[in-house]
């Protein structure tokens, strides 16, 4: 006998599913093989300790009544374990649409949420609307008071009308805007977005509150290739991939300006954004897509798709199992913020989430086509591009998170 | 009468938000979950929290459930990723002196009772506990169905979704693993 075949049989007789004459042929091996007999010994005690080990224990009489009183408090999120926090905003929404068409768009779409009145808008070339309203400072939506708000339950997004009645209707022309080569054409930025939403603490049973700030910070028609670099206090500078190369462009948070292009003839895109690591090394049984170490090497994080679609997160001080954070995920983008503490990435739909690896939470942060993101350098602003599949507008957009 | 429905057809009603249906599965399966926690939180309090905070995790993640999967393996997989997430975040912060201070309690409680040898029980225990969860899963879900439930490699596979011989060598697997890790933790019995 073979001592692979015999190891097998060593398993199958711990398991009782060893007949008489199996058994005593593998005994026989045994007397035989010290390797083999040693194999046994061990894992007839593992068999052993396991045994003492394991037992079936049976819950207190009121546990399962405990668990259905928890519940109530907790709806069932349409998907994941996420919450939903902003949809594209695109600037088209902000055309008046009649009556009619808004009735219909909104039969219509019911399921693909604001996106699909995209979809129906057949003025997509009217020239874009200059909101001309200056910009909340956006640190100052970090720290908003912890308190519920039902606005979480009605998402601004499902309500057409208020991004319509907020608008300044001041035309802004292309000469207006900038000095555009090519067919590049730049807006400038809205006013920001802010919620206070409720952030479940699953794992320990309680809930904190943070404040969301998105705000569009400037759209580019016609191009689907922006790739934010930089994002501090005063500035965002991002390149935007125009025939035969990429121009650098800057856009000013703190006043009411146009972006305007600061460099030109950029022949290869640099690397941009916090770095990302290629390779399968990790996780190959799984198939990853995108692996990336922590800044401060504590953790890797794996954004997979394939076979099991999840982000993948593992302790790497520790030989712990990795461990699944979400299957809401797949996408191309992973990248970690700079003090660790949270992850930004996409679903295989592009849409963008962030992560709280420590808080085992997920917040949906942008539904559409991300392209690209860049953390600022406090961890608390993330600026990202992205691209409806129905628009012809590339945005680039700022987060703030909790 | 919903307690004769299978598990995936309880869970379309939960989805349709009849919470009911809900309370069928966690009385179904509380036995399994609270023992799996138990096993892998290490005492009765803890168990009793991991196990609620599981059932509460599965039923957020209700709508991730492939209905034309098996509810089982999937909800005792998520069970078993939400105990572990819990654990290890926990591990980080809970100060030894809390398994000092639980020993001690055990004294006062019960006059018979054997600081050393129950210190030596707990510490197997642990170790094994820690062997168990920081094994790749697709190894540690069928030796706990195998030692926690009894079940032979015909309901693992019919559990798990699994062919009879893929459970027979995840378990010799799992076993040699295990063999390892109490070795390296070095349990004196190896």
């Amino acid at each position: 006998m073979h001592c692979h075949k015999a190891q097998m049989m060593i398993n199958q007789q711990l398991d009782g599913q060893l007949d008489q004459d199996l058994s005593a042929r593998l005994v026989e091996h045994l007397q035989q093989c010290p390797s083999c007999r040693l194999q046994y010994e061990q894992l007839t005690k593992v068999d052993q300790l396991l045994k003492e080990q394991f037992t079936l224990v049976e819950p207190p009489v009121d546990f399962a009544v405990s668990v259905m009183a928890a519940l109530p408090d907790i709806a069932i999120p349409t998907s994941d374990h996420v919450v939903p926090l902003f949809k594209r905003v695109n600037r088209l929404q902000r055309y008046v649409l009649s009556a009619a068409a808004t009735v219909m768009m909104l039969v219509g779409i019911s399921y693909f949420g604001f996106g699909g009145l995209l979809v129906a808008d057949n003025d997509q070339n009217t020239p874009p609307i200059n909101t001309a309203q200056t910009p909340n400072t956006p640190a100052n939506t970090v720290d908003q008071p912890i308190t519920p708000d039902t606005s979480l339950t009605q998402p601004q997004d499902q309500t057409v009308d208020v991004a319509v009645g907020n608008e300044d209707t001041t035309t802004q022309n292309d000469s207006d805007v900038n000095t555009t080569p090519q067919n590049t054409q730049a807006t400038d930025t809205d006013t920001p977005q802010q919620s206070v939403v409720e952030m479940p603490k699953v794992a320990y049973n309680s809930q904190v509150s943070g404040s969301f700030s998105l705000q569009v910070l400037a759209e580019h028609e016609g191009h689907s290739a922006i790739y934010p670099k930089t994002i501090d206090g005063q500035t965002v500078q991002y390149y935007v991939k125009v025939d035969g190369g990429y121009q650098l462009w800057q856009q000013t948070l703190s006043a009411d300006m146009a972006p305007v292009m600061i460099q030109d003839n950029i022949s290869a895109l640099p690397v941009v954004g916090a770095a990302t690591t290629q390779t399968n090394d990790v996780f190959s049984e799984d198939g990853s897509k995108v692996v990336a170490l922590s800044p401060d090497g504590s953790m890797v994080a794996a954004n997979v798709y394939k076979d099991a679609v999840a982000l993948w997160l593992s302790d790497n001080y520790s030989d712990a199992e990795p461990y699944v954070l979400t299957h809401k995920a797949g996408g191309k983008i992973l990248v970690w913020s700079p003090n660790s503490g949270k992850i930004a990435y996409t679903d295989a739909a592009g849409n963008l989430f962030v992560a709280y690896p420590s808080e085992n939470i997920t917040f949906l942060v942008y539904e559409g086509v991300v392209k690209s993101v860049c953390w600022d350098q406090n961890s608390n602003a993330l600026v990202f591009s992205a691209k409806t599949g129905f628009s012809d507008y590339t945005g680039i957009y700022k987060v703030i998170v909790p | 009468m919903m307690e004769h429905l299978a598990d995936e057809k309880l869970v379309a009603l939960c989805l349709q938000g009849q919470k009911e249906a809900y309370n069928i599965l966690v009385v179904r399966y509380q036995s399994r979950i609270y023992s799996l926690a138990y096993r892998l939180g290490g005492d009765y309090d803890e168990a009793r929290d991991l196990a609620q905070e599981a059932f509460i995790r599965i039923y957020q993640e209700l709508p991730q459930f492939d209905a034309s999967r098996k509810f089982f393996p999937w909800m005792y997989r998520v069970a078993r990723n939400t105990c572990i997430n819990y654990l290890q975040k926990r591990s980080r912060v809970v100060p030894v002196e809390e398994d000092i201070d639980d020993l001690t309690g055990m004294a006062v409680r019960n006059p018979d009772y054997n600081p050393e040898q129950s210190f030596e029980k707990s510490t197997v225990a642990n170790q094994v506990r820690e062997a168990i969860l920081s094994m790749p899963e697709k190894y540690a879900m069928p030796v706990m169905l195998k030692y926690l439930e009894g079940l032979s490699y015909q309901e693992i596979g019919k559990a798990l979704d699994l062919p009879q011989s893929t459970v027979e060598t995840r378990l010799f697997r799992g076993r040699q693993i295990l063999q390892k890790k109490l070795s390296d933790l070095r349990i004196t019995k190896f």
